[in-house]
Protein backbone atom coordinates (compact mmCIF):
# COMPACT_ATOMS: atom_id res chain seq x y z
CA UNK A 1 0.00 0.00 0.00
CA UNK A 2 0.98 3.31 -0.51
CA UNK A 3 3.55 4.43 2.26
CA UNK A 4 2.59 8.30 2.24
CA UNK A 5 -1.06 7.44 2.68
CA UNK A 6 -0.02 4.36 5.38
CA UNK A 7 1.23 7.24 7.11
CA UNK A 8 -1.46 10.03 7.03
CA UNK A 9 -4.03 7.33 8.35
CA UNK A 10 -1.31 6.03 11.37
CA UNK A 11 -1.12 9.66 12.21
CA UNK A 12 -4.92 10.33 12.44
CA UNK A 13 -5.37 7.23 14.20
CA UNK A 14 -2.68 7.75 16.73
CA UNK A 15 -1.46 4.13 15.80
CA UNK A 16 1.93 2.69 14.72
CA UNK A 17 2.25 2.62 10.88
CA UNK A 18 2.79 -1.18 11.56
CA UNK A 19 -0.78 -2.22 12.60
CA UNK A 20 -2.35 -1.19 9.21
CA UNK A 21 -2.20 -3.18 6.21
CA UNK A 22 -5.11 -3.21 3.43
CA UNK A 23 -7.05 -5.89 4.86
CA UNK A 24 -7.25 -4.38 8.12
CA UNK A 25 -10.57 -4.18 8.99
CA UNK A 26 -11.20 -0.88 10.55
CA UNK A 27 -13.73 -2.24 13.34
CA UNK A 28 -11.13 -3.53 14.95
CA UNK A 29 -9.15 -0.73 14.89
CA UNK A 30 -9.42 0.87 18.43
CA UNK A 31 -9.37 4.60 17.21
CA UNK A 32 -11.57 4.61 14.16
CA UNK A 33 -14.35 6.34 16.09
CA UNK A 34 -16.63 9.20 14.89
CA UNK A 35 -13.87 11.52 15.51
CA UNK A 36 -11.64 9.77 13.45
CA UNK A 37 -13.83 9.76 10.22
CA UNK A 38 -14.43 13.50 10.72
CA UNK A 39 -10.53 13.61 10.83
CA UNK A 40 -10.34 11.19 7.48
CA UNK A 41 -12.44 13.42 5.71
CA UNK A 42 -10.17 16.97 6.55
CA UNK A 43 -7.18 15.03 5.71
CA UNK A 44 -8.42 13.65 2.03
CA UNK A 45 -9.22 17.26 1.85
CA UNK A 46 -5.98 18.53 2.78
CA UNK A 47 -3.47 15.76 1.51
CA UNK A 48 -5.31 14.51 -1.40
CA UNK A 49 -7.69 17.84 -2.23
CA UNK A 50 -10.56 15.22 -2.33
CA UNK A 51 -13.74 15.85 -1.21
CA UNK A 52 -14.73 12.25 0.40
CA UNK A 53 -18.36 11.40 1.31
CA UNK A 54 -19.43 10.81 4.71
CA UNK A 55 -21.65 7.74 3.23
CA UNK A 56 -18.57 6.89 1.29
CA UNK A 57 -16.70 6.61 4.28
CA UNK A 58 -19.21 4.65 6.40
CA UNK A 59 -19.42 2.55 3.86
CA UNK A 60 -15.80 1.45 3.76
CA UNK A 61 -14.48 -1.57 5.41
CA UNK A 62 -10.65 -1.85 5.13
CA UNK A 63 -7.85 0.67 5.09
CA UNK A 64 -7.56 -0.62 1.23
CA UNK A 65 -11.42 0.71 0.86
CA UNK A 66 -10.04 4.54 2.59
CA UNK A 67 -7.08 3.83 0.32
CA UNK A 68 -9.37 3.98 -2.57
CA UNK A 69 -11.67 6.88 -1.77
CA UNK A 70 -8.55 9.68 -1.63
CA UNK A 71 -6.18 7.69 -4.55
CA UNK A 72 -9.19 5.66 -6.47
CA UNK B 1 -26.16 38.18 -1.83
CA UNK B 2 -23.82 40.84 -1.32
CA UNK B 3 -24.51 44.30 0.32
CA UNK B 4 -22.42 47.15 1.25
CA UNK B 5 -23.65 49.48 3.85
CA UNK B 6 -22.38 53.26 4.32
CA UNK B 7 -24.18 54.06 7.05
CA UNK B 8 -23.03 51.18 9.53
CA UNK B 9 -21.20 51.17 12.70
CA UNK B 10 -20.90 48.72 15.68
CA UNK B 11 -20.97 51.29 19.01
CA UNK B 12 -20.76 48.53 21.34
CA UNK B 13 -20.26 44.59 21.85
CA UNK B 14 -20.97 42.40 24.75
CA UNK B 15 -21.71 38.94 26.03
CA UNK B 16 -22.91 37.13 29.24
CA UNK B 17 -22.41 33.85 30.02
CA UNK B 18 -24.20 31.52 32.68
CA UNK B 19 -21.76 30.46 35.99
CA UNK B 20 -21.73 27.09 35.96
CA UNK B 21 -18.95 25.70 34.33
CA UNK B 22 -18.94 21.75 32.96
CA UNK B 23 -15.71 20.44 32.41
CA UNK B 24 -15.63 18.04 29.98
CA UNK B 25 -12.98 15.90 30.90
CA UNK B 26 -15.23 14.72 33.97
CA UNK B 27 -17.39 13.39 31.67
CA UNK B 28 -15.87 10.11 30.92
CA UNK B 29 -17.41 8.06 33.74
CA UNK B 30 -20.49 9.00 32.16
CA UNK B 31 -19.52 8.35 28.48
CA UNK B 32 -17.68 5.05 29.34
CA UNK B 33 -14.54 6.45 28.56
CA UNK B 34 -11.04 6.00 29.68
CA UNK B 35 -10.20 9.78 30.67
CA UNK B 36 -6.72 9.14 28.74
CA UNK B 37 -9.56 8.08 25.25
CA UNK B 38 -11.52 11.38 26.17
CA UNK B 39 -8.57 13.54 27.01
CA UNK B 40 -7.60 12.69 22.95
CA UNK B 41 -10.81 14.00 21.80
CA UNK B 42 -10.51 17.13 24.13
CA UNK B 43 -7.20 18.05 22.73
CA UNK B 44 -8.68 17.55 19.12
CA UNK B 45 -11.73 19.82 19.18
CA UNK B 46 -9.55 22.16 21.61
CA UNK B 47 -12.55 22.66 24.13
CA UNK B 48 -12.16 21.69 27.69
CA UNK B 49 -15.05 23.69 29.54
CA UNK B 50 -18.75 24.86 28.15
CA UNK B 51 -21.22 26.88 30.24
CA UNK B 52 -24.29 25.46 30.88
CA UNK B 53 -27.30 27.64 31.30
CA UNK B 54 -29.85 26.35 34.57
CA UNK B 55 -32.79 25.54 33.97
CA UNK B 56 -33.86 29.08 34.69
CA UNK B 57 -32.46 31.04 32.29
CA UNK B 58 -32.86 31.58 28.47
CA UNK B 59 -30.44 33.00 26.00
CA UNK B 60 -32.89 35.95 26.07
CA UNK B 61 -31.42 36.41 30.05
CA UNK B 62 -27.98 36.14 28.51
CA UNK B 63 -28.55 38.49 26.34
CA UNK B 64 -30.63 40.95 28.48
CA UNK B 65 -27.31 40.99 30.60
CA UNK B 66 -25.12 41.90 27.88
CA UNK B 67 -27.01 44.58 26.15
CA UNK B 68 -28.10 46.26 30.20
CA UNK B 69 -23.78 45.89 30.18
CA UNK B 70 -24.03 47.93 26.40
CA UNK B 71 -26.25 50.41 27.85
CA UNK B 72 -24.42 51.43 31.60
CA UNK B 73 -21.18 51.50 29.50
CA UNK B 74 -22.91 53.84 26.67
CA UNK B 75 -24.91 55.71 28.83
CA UNK B 76 -28.06 54.68 26.54
CA UNK B 77 -31.20 53.12 27.15
CA UNK B 78 -33.48 50.84 25.58
CA UNK B 79 -35.60 53.58 24.56
CA UNK B 80 -32.78 54.97 22.37
CA UNK B 81 -33.22 52.09 20.01
CA UNK B 82 -35.24 51.20 17.42
CA UNK B 83 -35.48 48.24 16.98
CA UNK B 84 -34.36 44.84 18.22
CA UNK B 85 -33.20 41.99 16.51
CA UNK B 86 -32.86 38.90 18.15
CA UNK B 87 -31.14 35.19 16.56
CA UNK B 88 -31.35 32.26 18.35
CA UNK B 89 -32.58 28.64 18.13
CA UNK B 90 -33.67 28.88 21.63
CA UNK B 91 -36.32 31.17 22.11
CA UNK B 92 -38.57 31.51 25.20
CA UNK B 93 -41.62 30.30 23.53
CA UNK B 94 -43.02 29.12 20.30
CA UNK B 95 -44.48 32.30 20.16
CA UNK B 96 -44.58 35.12 20.54
CA UNK B 97 -41.05 36.24 19.52
CA UNK B 98 -38.41 36.88 21.77
CA UNK B 99 -37.41 39.66 20.43
CA UNK B 100 -40.88 41.38 21.81
CA UNK B 101 -40.28 39.70 25.31
CA UNK B 102 -36.68 41.99 25.19
CA UNK B 103 -38.42 45.09 23.68
CA UNK B 104 -40.71 45.07 27.33
CA UNK B 105 -38.06 44.07 29.24
CA UNK B 106 -34.67 46.47 28.01
CA UNK B 107 -37.39 49.53 27.71
CA UNK B 108 -37.95 49.79 23.90
CA UNK B 109 -40.47 51.76 23.09
CA UNK B 110 -43.68 50.66 21.74
CA UNK B 111 -42.88 52.11 17.72
CA UNK B 112 -39.84 49.89 18.17
CA UNK B 113 -39.32 47.57 15.10
CA UNK B 114 -38.92 43.94 16.83
CA UNK B 115 -37.15 40.58 14.76
CA UNK B 116 -36.76 37.21 15.82
CA UNK B 117 -34.51 35.69 13.16
CA UNK B 118 -33.93 31.76 13.49
CA UNK B 119 -30.54 31.30 12.78
CA UNK B 120 -27.30 29.24 14.62
CA UNK B 121 -23.54 29.55 13.85
CA UNK B 122 -24.45 32.26 10.92
CA UNK B 123 -26.85 33.98 12.62
CA UNK B 124 -24.54 36.99 14.14
CA UNK B 125 -23.82 37.91 10.25
CA UNK B 126 -27.76 37.36 9.44
CA UNK B 127 -28.72 40.07 12.53
CA UNK B 128 -25.91 42.58 11.87
CA UNK B 129 -27.24 42.17 8.13
CA UNK B 130 -30.50 43.16 9.18
CA UNK B 131 -29.47 45.97 11.59
CA UNK B 132 -27.98 47.11 8.33
CA UNK B 133 -30.85 47.09 6.29
CA UNK B 134 -32.34 48.91 8.50
CA UNK B 135 -29.96 51.47 9.18
CA UNK B 136 -29.61 51.62 5.52
CA UNK B 137 -33.77 52.44 4.92
CA UNK B 138 -33.46 55.44 6.81
CA UNK B 139 -35.78 53.52 8.93
CA UNK B 140 -33.62 53.20 12.29
CA UNK B 141 -30.77 55.39 13.88
CA UNK B 142 -30.49 52.88 15.98
CA UNK B 143 -30.74 49.15 16.13
CA UNK B 144 -30.05 46.50 19.14
CA UNK B 145 -28.85 43.01 17.88
CA UNK B 146 -29.50 39.82 20.64
CA UNK B 147 -27.63 36.92 19.47
CA UNK B 148 -27.61 33.66 21.76
CA UNK B 149 -28.33 30.22 22.36
CA UNK B 150 -28.82 27.85 25.09
CA UNK B 151 -28.41 25.16 23.14
CA UNK B 152 -26.89 22.69 25.87
CA UNK B 153 -30.92 21.85 26.37
CA UNK B 154 -31.33 20.59 22.78
CA UNK B 155 -28.88 17.80 22.64
CA UNK B 156 -29.37 14.41 24.59
CA UNK B 157 -26.62 14.26 27.54
CA UNK B 158 -25.49 11.14 25.80
CA UNK B 159 -24.41 12.38 22.81
CA UNK B 160 -20.66 12.54 22.89
CA UNK B 161 -20.63 14.17 19.32
CA UNK B 162 -22.46 17.11 20.55
CA UNK B 163 -21.95 17.17 24.23
CA UNK B 164 -18.03 17.58 23.89
CA UNK B 165 -18.77 21.09 21.79
CA UNK B 166 -21.76 22.74 22.19
CA UNK B 167 -21.91 25.74 25.19
CA UNK B 168 -24.62 28.28 25.88
CA UNK B 169 -23.66 32.13 25.99
CA UNK B 170 -25.65 35.50 25.16
CA UNK B 171 -24.27 38.47 23.20
CA UNK B 172 -25.11 41.87 22.33
CA UNK B 173 -24.74 44.78 19.85
CA UNK B 174 -25.30 48.23 19.24
CA UNK B 175 -25.59 49.22 15.66
CA UNK B 176 -25.98 52.80 14.59
CA UNK B 177 -25.61 55.24 11.93
CA UNK B 178 -22.09 56.20 11.23
CA UNK B 179 -20.12 59.29 10.23
CA UNK B 180 -20.05 60.26 6.99
CA UNK B 181 -16.99 59.72 6.68
CA UNK B 182 -16.79 55.93 7.89
CA UNK B 183 -15.42 52.55 6.46
CA UNK B 184 -18.65 50.97 4.65
CA UNK B 185 -19.86 47.50 6.22
CA UNK B 186 -19.74 44.75 3.59
CA UNK B 187 -21.68 41.80 3.98
CA UNK B 188 -22.10 38.58 1.55
CA UNK B 189 -24.15 35.55 2.41
CA UNK B 190 -25.28 32.20 1.08
CA UNK B 191 -27.82 29.59 1.40
CA UNK B 192 -28.29 25.99 0.75
CA UNK B 193 -31.13 24.00 2.20
CA UNK B 194 -30.26 20.95 0.35
CA UNK B 195 -28.15 20.30 3.80
CA UNK B 196 -30.86 21.20 5.66
CA UNK B 197 -30.33 17.47 7.53
CA UNK B 198 -26.88 17.90 8.60
CA UNK B 199 -27.73 19.94 11.45
CA UNK B 200 -31.33 19.74 12.43
CA UNK B 201 -33.74 18.46 15.07
CA UNK B 202 -36.08 16.70 13.08
CA UNK B 203 -39.12 16.49 15.65
CA UNK B 204 -40.97 19.19 17.70
CA UNK B 205 -41.98 21.30 14.66
CA UNK B 206 -44.88 21.15 12.28
CA UNK B 207 -43.22 18.78 9.94
CA UNK B 208 -43.04 15.95 12.33
CA UNK B 209 -44.48 17.10 15.87
CA UNK B 210 -43.26 15.80 18.78
CA UNK B 211 -45.06 12.44 20.09
CA UNK B 212 -44.05 9.93 22.97
CA UNK B 213 -42.55 7.89 19.70
CA UNK B 214 -40.07 11.13 19.01
CA UNK B 215 -39.09 11.54 22.35
CA UNK B 216 -37.54 7.60 22.41
CA UNK B 217 -33.82 8.02 22.12
CA UNK B 218 -31.74 4.98 20.26
CA UNK B 219 -28.20 4.84 19.77
CA UNK B 220 -26.50 5.68 16.10
CA UNK B 221 -23.16 3.18 14.57
CA UNK B 222 -21.35 5.00 16.86
CA UNK B 223 -23.14 4.35 20.64
CA UNK B 224 -24.12 7.64 20.82
CA UNK B 225 -27.96 8.12 22.07
CA UNK B 226 -30.95 10.83 20.88
CA UNK B 227 -34.13 11.03 19.96
CA UNK B 228 -35.35 12.73 17.02
CA UNK B 229 -35.96 15.76 19.39
CA UNK B 230 -32.70 16.37 19.66
CA UNK B 231 -29.84 18.06 17.89
CA UNK B 232 -28.03 16.02 15.21
CA UNK B 233 -24.67 16.96 13.47
CA UNK B 234 -23.68 14.88 11.07
CA UNK B 235 -19.98 15.74 11.20
CA UNK B 236 -18.42 14.56 8.27
CA UNK B 237 -20.51 16.23 6.11
CA UNK B 238 -20.61 19.70 8.55
CA UNK B 239 -16.29 19.05 7.96
CA UNK B 240 -16.55 18.60 3.78
CA UNK B 241 -19.49 21.71 3.90
CA UNK B 242 -16.98 23.98 5.72
CA UNK B 243 -13.52 23.41 4.01
CA UNK B 244 -15.72 23.62 0.77
CA UNK B 245 -17.30 26.99 1.52
CA UNK B 246 -15.59 28.61 4.03
CA UNK B 247 -12.43 29.42 2.15
CA UNK B 248 -14.69 30.84 -1.18
CA UNK B 249 -16.53 33.21 1.41
CA UNK B 250 -14.20 34.67 2.74
CA UNK B 251 -12.23 35.28 -0.26
CA UNK B 252 -15.96 36.87 -1.86
CA UNK B 253 -15.77 39.15 1.14
CA UNK B 254 -12.26 40.31 0.82
CA UNK B 255 -12.89 40.96 -3.15
CA UNK B 256 -16.48 42.94 -1.99
CA UNK B 257 -14.13 44.96 0.50
CA UNK B 258 -11.24 45.48 -1.45
CA UNK B 259 -9.27 44.40 0.99
CA UNK B 260 -6.03 41.87 0.95
CA UNK B 261 -5.73 38.63 3.20
CA UNK B 262 -2.54 41.09 4.50
CA UNK B 263 -4.22 44.05 4.95
CA UNK B 264 -7.00 42.28 7.01
CA UNK B 265 -6.27 42.18 10.88
CA UNK B 266 -8.14 39.90 11.83
CA UNK B 267 -10.76 36.53 10.81
CA UNK B 268 -12.90 36.09 13.18
CA UNK B 269 -14.22 32.80 12.40
CA UNK B 270 -17.27 31.33 14.06
CA UNK B 271 -15.55 29.55 16.99
CA UNK B 272 -16.84 25.74 16.48
CA UNK B 273 -13.85 23.71 17.11
CA UNK B 274 -10.25 24.35 17.52
CA UNK B 275 -10.00 21.81 14.84
CA UNK B 276 -11.92 23.02 12.32
CA UNK B 277 -10.24 26.14 12.44
CA UNK B 278 -6.86 24.81 12.03
CA UNK B 279 -8.20 23.06 9.34
CA UNK B 280 -9.70 27.06 7.70
CA UNK B 281 -6.67 29.05 8.68
CA UNK B 282 -4.12 26.45 6.96
CA UNK B 283 -6.35 26.35 3.95
CA UNK B 284 -6.35 30.08 3.76
CA UNK B 285 -3.05 30.11 4.56
CA UNK B 286 -3.53 32.69 7.26
CA UNK B 287 -1.07 33.19 9.81
CA UNK B 288 -2.26 31.83 13.20
CA UNK B 289 -2.26 35.64 15.17
CA UNK B 290 -5.23 36.74 12.88
CA UNK B 291 -7.23 33.74 13.28
CA UNK B 292 -8.00 33.44 16.87
CA UNK B 293 -8.94 30.61 18.19
CA UNK B 294 -11.08 31.20 21.87
CA UNK B 295 -13.81 28.59 22.49
CA UNK B 296 -11.08 26.15 24.70
CA UNK B 297 -13.38 27.66 27.88
CA UNK B 298 -17.22 28.27 26.49
CA UNK B 299 -17.59 25.42 23.45
CA UNK B 300 -19.69 26.28 20.61
CA UNK B 301 -21.99 29.04 21.34
CA UNK B 302 -23.59 29.39 17.73
CA UNK B 303 -24.69 32.85 17.47
CA UNK B 304 -22.80 34.48 20.24
CA UNK B 305 -19.67 32.84 18.79
CA UNK B 306 -18.68 35.71 17.16
CA UNK B 307 -19.12 38.36 19.65
CA UNK B 308 -18.41 36.61 22.31
CA UNK B 309 -14.93 35.72 20.71
CA UNK B 310 -14.29 39.36 19.98
CA UNK B 311 -15.25 40.74 23.91
CA UNK B 312 -12.77 37.48 25.13
CA UNK B 313 -9.87 38.22 22.64
CA UNK B 314 -10.22 42.56 23.31
CA UNK B 315 -8.22 43.43 20.31
CA UNK B 316 -6.55 46.81 20.53
CA UNK B 317 -8.80 49.90 18.54
CA UNK B 318 -6.02 50.62 16.61
CA UNK B 319 -5.89 46.37 15.51
CA UNK B 320 -9.45 46.14 14.32
CA UNK B 321 -10.06 48.74 11.82
CA UNK B 322 -9.99 45.49 9.14
CA UNK B 323 -12.12 42.82 10.67
CA UNK B 324 -13.48 40.14 8.77
CA UNK B 325 -16.39 38.31 10.54
CA UNK B 326 -17.74 34.91 9.26
CA UNK B 327 -20.07 32.71 10.48
CA UNK B 328 -20.87 28.98 8.92
CA UNK B 329 -23.20 26.19 9.67
CA UNK B 330 -27.14 25.15 10.47
CA UNK B 331 -29.15 26.03 6.90
CA UNK B 332 -26.76 25.57 5.68
CA UNK B 333 -25.72 29.12 5.48
CA UNK B 334 -22.49 30.73 5.19
CA UNK B 335 -22.04 34.44 5.39
CA UNK B 336 -19.13 37.16 6.18
CA UNK B 337 -19.16 40.89 7.49
CA UNK B 338 -15.85 42.89 6.80
CA UNK B 339 -16.11 45.79 9.28
CA UNK B 340 -14.60 49.09 10.96
CA UNK B 341 -14.65 48.19 14.60
CA UNK B 342 -11.60 50.85 15.77
CA UNK B 343 -14.39 53.09 17.09
CA UNK B 344 -16.32 49.89 18.82
CA UNK B 345 -16.49 50.08 22.81
CA UNK B 346 -15.71 46.16 23.11
CA UNK B 347 -16.46 44.74 26.63
CA UNK B 348 -14.97 41.90 28.84
CA UNK B 349 -17.89 39.13 29.00
CA UNK B 350 -19.66 38.80 32.26
CA UNK B 351 -20.89 35.94 33.59
CA UNK B 352 -24.43 36.03 34.61
CA UNK B 353 -24.71 35.34 38.43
Amino acid sequence: MDETFRAHLAELLELDKGRLSPETTLAELEGWDSMARVLFVAMADREYGRRVAGKEVTAARTVADLQRLVQG
Amino acid sequence: MKQAFANFQVRALAAALPAQRQELLALAPEFNMAPEELARILATTGIRTVRVAPPEVCASDLCAAAANQIFAATGLSGGDCDALVFVSQTGDYRLPATACLLQHRLGLGRDAATFDLNSGCTGFIHALFQAGLLLAAGAARRVLVCAGDTTTRLIHPQDKSVRLIFGDAGAAALVESAAADSAPAGFTLHADGAGAKQLIIPAGGCRQPATAATAQATPDDSGNLRSPQHLFMDGMEIMNFTLREVPPLVGEALAQAGWSAAETELFLLHQANKFILDCLRKKMRLPPEKVPVLMGETGNTGPASIPLALCQLQPPPGQRRKVLLCGFGVGLTWGAATLDLGASQILPPIDLP
